[in-house]
């Protein structure tokens, strides 16, 4: 005796099944060109963001190297850095989330951003020179994928930005990032072999700075900062 | 993409099959076909094993008595394995309060609940032979309607069981349960792909069960095992929707925890010992779609349970009081500094896609369930559903997970 097998329901189902998987993966498509159309718009806010800075500091200088413009210019960079923080938090969502298909594009807004970032961290340089008593203290955080403390020190250091707001300005490279020759220039001239390695102002960290010895470190800088 | 991922991958993707298999055989069924009146009224034996019922028996022998059926026409034979409480006093008790009926005490020494039913088929002298466990009651109609469906192989016919007056949440979520479990046999029985038939009344025609050797051990789901060994045989199983049974489902969490291992324990050991009928075509759908599911169904919740858990819980909390520890325990700097950066365009719409579509047919299926048994939506309140819905498969789940390590280490002994 040979029982029933309706062959057309294992089909119907296998069909539907495909179904839906290619609706779910197409609406993922499409996000996620919403998602690379969003990002480019925001680094193309960030560039106009970069050169209206570079206006106001060349306005700024050339109407008077005094020392009244300082704040001015400091509130112009503190908005730089924080669009600057917004969008690394949307290139590393986008980033986690987005599927191979993309690659290509989110390759060339990584180096967009760190290409801004390093024009940031010079910005920053030069507000520090032509401003005699600023209370800023850089930190470059040289950071790669296999790296198992990095996290960690990102932890740590997102604390001491908590803390510190606009007194801190951090700048991460992740380290084995060939495509742009500029990380290149900056691990050659700071001599970073590993990660993490933290580059406070010109003091070299090698290795994963705790909370109490990058507090120790920190506390060199600040005249008067509420961690010391 | 990881190792997790692909395996959560195929498990979607397996699921979501046998949600659409389900559901086209669903929606080709049909109304149900009316079955003519009984005309005549075949001897209907009802075993009922016993051990240690003294709370429930005399309303399960009443329940039967009061059958809409001829006196005459019913053998009651109570098995007692081995009672150490008043059980046998109250059957005794129950004999003598009703002379004219036929009405038969066996007993016997602790031996199990299979070998109470085969002692009860041995003197079963109906062309009818019902199981009923002793915490089950039947309502007056169920024999008569189950009857009409004994046609051509068919072996077992099963009423719809449903929770007897569910009083605390465990319980009030069994009823929901228990309502989409018997909608899902339903839909089993239309390719006949029933895989268990209950203790509470299912009715066997007792010339089959005779023929292929009575009940077995089964590791303590003789349940399960006899309707395996019917499927092999070629049988037909029939689930209907309008013949009810009661039974007192669980009322604690460790005796629901026990009866769930027994069972899932036995669908899975069970569908092993028969697995010569895996994809084997000439036992239909039922080798095709039924046994590679309840084979499947333990290990397919056991690495979502896991997955869920350490993804879902155990690594964030790992990764809180790492953070904690990182910041020398300044918890109040970590909270003030909580960023919600939260972007329509961040969600993962692939998954969200798969996450809707399966509450969708969770609900839908929720709802055909209750219309197939005549009962309203929401009849035990709307916590218990939710609690059904969302935190009681998850807690299957986990049975599974402790089941699926006690095989693998092979300490475990059944117990009935």
């Amino acid at each position: 005796m040979v029982r029933k097998l309706e062959k057309s329901r294992y089909w119907m189902a296998a069909v539907f099944t495909a179904m839906i998987f290619a609706f779910g993966l197409s609406v993922g498509m499409l996000a996620e060109q919403q998602r690379t159309k969003y990002v480019t718009e925001q680094y193309q806010e960030q560039s106009n963001e970069y050169e209206s800075l570079q206006l106001q500091y060349a306005y700024l200088t050339s109407l008077s190297a005094e020392r009244e413009n300082c704040p001015a210019l400091q509130y112009s960079l503190n908005i730089y850095i924080q669009h600057l923080e917004d969008t690394r938090l949307k290139l590393e969502n986008y980033h986690e989330s987005s599927s191979q298909i993309n690659k290509a594009e989110f390759d060339t807004l990584k180096r967009q951003y760190i290409l801004a970032e390093i024009k940031a961290w010079m910005f920053t340089q030069k507000v520090q020179k032509s401003c005699n008593e600023t209370d800023i203290v850089t930190i470059l955080n040289f950071h790669s994928k296999d790296c198992s403390r990095c996290d960690d020190e990102g932890m740590v250091l997102s604390y001491f930005k908590d803390i510190l707001k606009d007194k801190l300005f951090i700048f991460s490279f992740d380290m084995d990032y060939a495509n742009e020759p500029m990380v290149d220039i900056l691990k050659r001239e700071y001599n970073i072999t590993s990660a993490p390695t933290l580059i406070i102002e010109n003091e070299k960290k090698e290795g994963f700075t705790s909370t109490d010895e990058l507090k120790e470190v920190l506390c060199n800088y600040y005249k008067n900062a509420s961690i010391c | 993409m990881s190792a997790v991922d692909v395996i959560t991958w195929i498990i979607f993707i397996i699921t979501i099959y046998f949600a659409f298999f389900w559901l086209i055989t669903f929606l080709g069924m049909g109304q149900e076909k009316k079955r003519k009146a009984l005309k005549k009224f075949p001897l209907v034996s009802v075993v009922i094993p016993a051990f240690n019922e003294e709370e429930t028996i005399t309303g399960t022998m009443k329940s039967v008595v009061e059958l809409d059926y001829p006196k005459n026409k019913i053998q009651i034979i109570v098995v007692n394995d081995g009672s150490t409480d008043s059980t046998e006093k109250k059957v005794k008790n129950f004999i003598k309060k009703h002379p004219g009926r036929k009405i038969m005490l066996i007993s016997q020494k602790n031996s199990g609940k299979w070998v109470c039913m085969n002692a009860g088929l041995s003197i079963a002298k109906g062309e009818f032979f019902a199981c009923l466990d002793a915490d089950s009651f039947v309502e007056r109609e169920t024999l008569k309607r189950m009857l009409p469906h004994f046609v051509g192989r068919t072996a077992i016919v099963l009423p719809i069981m449903k929770v007897k007056n569910p009083k605390n949440m465990l319980q009030k979520v069994q009823w929901y349960e228990y309502i989409v479990n018997m909608f899902y046999k339903k839909i089993a029985a239309y390719i006949n792909c029933v895989h268990v038939a209950p203790g509470p009344f299912s009715l066997y025609r007792t010339s089959v069960l005779r023929k292929v050797g009575g009940f077995r051990y089964g590791y303590a789901t003789e349940d399960l095992e006899i309707a395996m060994r019917l499927q092999k045989h070629n049988y037909r199983i029939v689930q209907t929707m309008d013949a009810e049974v009661y039974t007192i489902a669980p009322d604690n969490m460790r005796e629901l925890y026990k009866q769930r291992v027994r069972w899932s324990k036995g669908s899975l050991l069970n569908a092993i010992s028969y697995r010569e009928m895996l994809f084997n075509r000439d036992y239909g759908d039922f080798a095709m779609i039924q046994m590679p599911l309840v084979i499947a169904a333990g290990f397919i919740s056991a690495v979502l349970i896991v997955i869920l858990l350490y993804y879902g819980l155990l690594k964030p909390l790992y990764n809180l009081a790492k953070n904690i520890v990182l910041v020398h325990f300044d918890i109040m700097t970590l909270i003030r500094n909580i960023q919600l950066n939260a972007n329509i365009l961040d969600a993962d719409f692939y998954r969200l896609v798969i996450a809707v579509f399966t509450l969708v047919i969770t609900i839908a299926i929720f709802v055909a369930a209750h219309k197939r048994s005549k009962e309203k939506i929401v009849k035990y309140g709307f916590f218990p559903l939710l609690v059904y819905l969302f935190v009681y498969y998850i807690a299957l789940g986990l049975i599974w997970l402790v089941i699926l390590k006690d095989l693998a280490i092979k300490k475990s002994r059944m117990r009935w």
